[in-house]
């Protein structure tokens, strides 16, 4: 700071280096942080969730069934597939909601042992 | 007595037509703009002083943006910053709009599945967008991840594909639901209180427990939809 006072003010370069890095540095640590924090209200939320996310599993699985029977003339069948397929992604999606994995498709968290007992801090 | 559902009827205050479809200016569009309006008012009165202390409104505007700035860098991370305004317009619009259904004779246009199912299906072509134009053909490792046993495939892929496009379904139907069945179940308590005469009184404590719940809605599932537009946008961005 010293050499500063005597060359007089700091050349543009320098500072936008300086500024830079900091933007970096502060991107890092709030990349960091952990997203829980906001747990308490998201209770309520998430068990509401899980409801709605098992019946609408259920209806876009039926729907897409009957539209395709309607469209290919196979009826009944897909439909009878789909409406499983749908049931099966609803729970999926409940059980997404509830373990709090969010809406995350796939299963890299939740197979990885490690990955979900650290938390979302592995992206 | 009115029925309990009455209050949901659309009246058109301004009618219009054009080739053959109905473009009346209703009262759901009436308390869209009215919202709109009251939003933008609550920024822009709010933060016109700009002072370094704020005072109660600045402090409940800068609040709202914090609480939303939060949100976004939490879920999504720095790279969702972009996605900032939507999340935080999306959020003070149903904030609004829920909250000002709570005023007697105003109208919930948030209990209309139209409108959030418009809202939902906007932000689920926004997030198949961003992931397609991000990742390419990869976004479609999404239905099926890495390390999964081929001979899944033939189940997991419908199942994957299904969930996906049940998002717009769950995020619209669980905030018109939410919306309607409490409006609704107002309704129907305050046709009691009306005809139990002087035992109306129990039906009128329990209208006042209910309001306050109502509140706990309106203000949570406002959270809710703009938590899941920030998680849709992680899983399109991040890609697991």
């Amino acid at each position: 700071m010293a050499k500063d006072d005597r060359n007089g003010p700091p050349s543009l370069e320098d500072l936008d280096a300086r500024l830079r890095s900091t933007r970096a540095e502060a991107e890092r640590r709030s990349d960091r942080r952990e997203p829980d924090s906001a747990a308490p209200p998201a209770l309520v939320g998430m068990a509401m969730r899980a409801g709605v996310e098992l019946v609408a599993g259920v209806a876009v699985g039926t729907a897409v069934g009957y539209g395709l029977d309607k469209w290919l003339g196979t009826s009944p069948w897909l439909l009878i597939v789909c409406f499983l397929l749908g049931a099966a992604a609803g729970m999926l999606n409940a059980y997404r909601a509830v373990s709090g994995l969010g809406m995350a498709l796939g299963y890299r968290r939740g197979t990885d042992e490690n990955a979900s007992a650290r938390g979302r801090g592995d992206e | 007595m009115a029925s309990p559902v009455e209050q949901f009827k659309l009246k058109s205050l301004v009618p219009l037509e054009v080739g053959g479809i109905d473009l009346s200016y209703t009262t759901s569009a009436l308390w869209m703009t009215i919202t709109v309006i009251g939003v933008t008012a609550f920024l822009t009165l709010s933060m016109r002083g700009g002072r370094l202390v704020p005072g109660r409104w600045q402090s409940m505007a800068e609040m709202s943006y914090e609480f939303i700035a939060n949100m976004v860098r939490e879920n999504v991370g720095s790279e969702g910053r972009q996605y900032f305004p939507f999340v935080l317009t999306l959020f003070l619009f149903i904030l609004f709009g829920n909250l000002m259904g709570m005023i007697p004779y105003a109208y919930t246009f948030t209990s209309q599945i139209i409108v959030t199912f418009a809202m939902a299906f906007t932000i689920f072509l926004a997030v198949t967008v961003i992931g397609l134009y991000r990742h390419g053909l990869h976004f479609f490792t999404l239905f099926f991840p890495s390390g999964t046993p081929i001979a899944l495939a033939p189940v997991l892929i419908p199942i994957e594909v299904i969930s996906y496009f049940v998002r717009p379904v769950s995020l619209s139907v669980r905030l018109f639901a939410n919306m309607m069945a409490g409006h609704t179940m107002m309704k129907v308590f305050g046709g009691f209180a009306v005809l139990m005469g002087i035992l109306g009184v129990a039906p009128v404590l329990l209208l006042v427990a209910l309001t306050g719940f109502e509140i706990l809605v309106a203000v949570l599932q406002a959270y809710v939809f703009a938590m899941l537009t920030c998680m849709y946008l992680n899983d399109a961005i991040h890609l697991h």
